[in-house]
């Protein structure tokens, strides 16, 4: 009686391990009536790729003001400094300070047409001018084994996430987006990037950073149309403490990335400055010499 | 207990082997050692860099003759550097980035110790493009200026060109890509028109592009290009590029005038103060 007891036993949680693999790859193939589950790679790992948007709202942390809830950014003596040269003088009301209309602009890289790097493409998405500056992204996520690809909306810059076990090499360029690794840890996708060039801001406040910048990133997707992203910020020479702030962005199946994502449109700037002599800076209204060394 | 344990493992065998991964699946009988996708089409995934080209001759109307005319230098030094818009920091357009990647050597530059120096190497090491499968399309990532394109793979058609509309026009174009029998064709309209077609000075105006993909064996993908302009060429031109699969590239990080931002460049903004460089 326990021998047959046993025998069952083992063929109905054979059964049920052999369902939950249906089950799992039934959620791959798409228009599945199931298909709520999060789906996973071949490696038995959650696939984050799709289409996600969203994020202006991150928790956790705030960059900068966002309606009467202060900014939770610590600035070393260095960090506010640089963040106060920036803002300039505070001409208007205490509004409008609050509001962070006063920066200036003319320092903003993005106004330069640099490419945005890695902390301001966010999400959240930091270009807009008010408020807190931030906004949502639209972003593609392709996985595969060994490597991971973020292209974003903004100005399709794309983001290799290396997942193949290698380490950061030890002689590293500094790039706008850094040097991506990843590791999982459980059901959570860890991202850790070094090498980030110390030209772009924070976000569209003024806060800047140094090429110590390091970001680590927890990719979790909560859900089939869930994405969390936890980004936590550590620069010794700009930031007193880590920050940390979780962005939830959602699947956005429907949605398309076209090329004219950014709001500025740089080409107007590109026409204007040409390499040799001198150019105008549609974007800012000023002229710009330029070295035409090159 | 032991033939009961061996049946587990025996089980869980079978189960792993239910687990299939895409692009591995090997079509049994096929042609030589294609990798296959779950449909039966040849498997074009991967990083590819471009081992030899042609290029056809161009044969331009009497008005992109005259462009060329305008934009060459005399006598076989190739173009001038100032009318060339990548010098100016525009993007290269769907025709130069190929492959066969056809840009100046000058406007790769790499980041290396805070200082943008020329890459080695020049356009034949910098042609690399990276090919992943997304639902609906197909993403072609770029090398060069971290370009990037979407091949849309579900039967839409190009969206109406207005002329005014800066938003229907792409300086990789629109494309539309479908299979024909093993070669993969697609269909590129809406392309900008501030680009050239090559270093030479050929400029585009209605430029549209056909691209057929062919996977040869596993290590081969043919990419043939035939493009057409009612304005600009009198006969269409063709470019052909052999490219060999390459799983061990990394991508450098590419960013056309790069060395615009540096601490230091020149007078004003980017120069005596520098950005980011403030007097303390």
């Amino acid at each position: 009686m326990r021998k047959r007891f046993r025998s069952a036993a083992f063929w109905v949680v054979a059964v049920f391990a052999f369902s939950s693999v249906v089950l799992a790859q039934a959620a791959q193939q798409p228009g599945a009536a199931d298909a709520k589950l999060v789906p996973r790679a071949p490696d038995g790992k959650p696939d984050l790729s799709g289409t996600w948007t969203g994020g202006a709202r991150p928790t956790g942390g705030r960059l900068a003001p966002q309606h009467s809830d202060p900014g939770t950014l610590e600035l070393t003596e260095w960090g506010e400094g640089k963040f106060k040269w920036n803002r300039g003088p505070e001409i208007g009301d205490a509004e409008d300070v609050y509001r962070g209309q006063h920066v200036r602009t003319e320092y903003d890289p993005v106004y330069h047409c640099y490419p945005l790097g890695l902390v301001r493409l966010g999400p959240p998405l930091y270009i807009i001018r008010g408020g807190s500056g931030a906004t949502g992204v639209t972003m593609a996520i392709i996985q595969t084994p060994g490597k991971v690809l973020i292209i974003h909306q903004y100005r399709n810059s794309v983001r290799h996430i290396y997942t193949d076990g290698r380490e950061h090499p030890k002689a590293l360029e500094n790039t706008w987006n850094g040097h991506s690794i990843g590791r999982w840890d459980g059901d959570t996708l860890v991202v850790d990037t070094v090498g980030l060039r110390d030209e772009s801001w924070l976000d569209t406040g003024g806060h800047e950073h140094s090429t110590q910048l390091h970001v680590v990133e927890r990719f979790r997707r909560v859900s089939y149309d869930t994405l969390e992203i936890e980004r936590t910020l550590t620069d010794p020479i700009a930031l007193a403490k880590p920050f940390t702030a979780t962005a939830s962005l959602m699947l956005s199946p429907d949605v398309d990335l076209n090329e004219n994502g950014q709001q500025y449109d740089c080409t107007q700037f590109m026409v204007r400055k040409p390499f040799f002599g001198e150019g105008e800076n549609t974007l800012l209204g000023i002229h710009e010499p330029t070295t035409g060394a090159y | 207990m032991k033939n009961r344990f061996m049946g587990s493992i025996a089980l869980a065998g079978l189960l792993a082997c239910s687990v299939v991964a895409p692009g591995v699946a090997q079509q049994p009988g096929g042609a030589g050692s294609i990798p296959r996708t779950p449909d039966g089409k040849p498997d074009l995934s991967g990083i590819w860099r471009t081992d030899s080209s042609t290029a056809g001759p161009i044969r331009p109307t009497s008005w992109g003759a005259s462009r060329y005319n305008y934009n060459k230098l005399p006598e076989g030094q190739g173009a001038r550097a100032e009318y060339d818009p990548i010098m100016h920091c525009y993007r290269p357009g769907i025709a130069r980035l190929g492959p066969p990647l056809l840009v100046p050597s000058k406007s790769i530059q790499v980041r290396m110790y805070d200082e943008s120096s020329p890459f080695p190497g020049g356009p034949s090491e910098f042609d690399v493009i990276e090919l992943r499968y997304y639902p609906g399309r197909i993403w072609m990532i770029y090398q060069y200026n971290q370009e990037v394109r979407q091949i849309f793979t579900d039967g839409r058609e190009h969206p109406a060109v207005d002329e005014y509309d800066q938003n229907s026009l792409w300086w990789n174009g629109h494309s539309v890509g479908e299979w024909d029998g093993d070669t993969f064709v697609v269909d590129t309209a809406n392309i900008r028109n501030e680009t050239w077609l090559n270093n030479q000075g050929y400029e585009n105006r209605e430029l549209h592009l056909v691209e057929r993909f062919r996977r040869i064996d596993a290590e081969t993908l043919e990419i043939e290009r035939t493009f057409t302009d009612p304005v600009a060429l009198a006969q269409p031109y063709t470019t052909r590029a052999i490219l060999k699969v390459r799983h061990d590239l990394t991508f450098t990080e590419n960013v056309i005038c790069d060395q615009h931002y540096g601490r230091k460049v020149g007078f004003g903004f980017g120069g005596v103060l520098g950005i980011n460089n403030h007097p303390q």
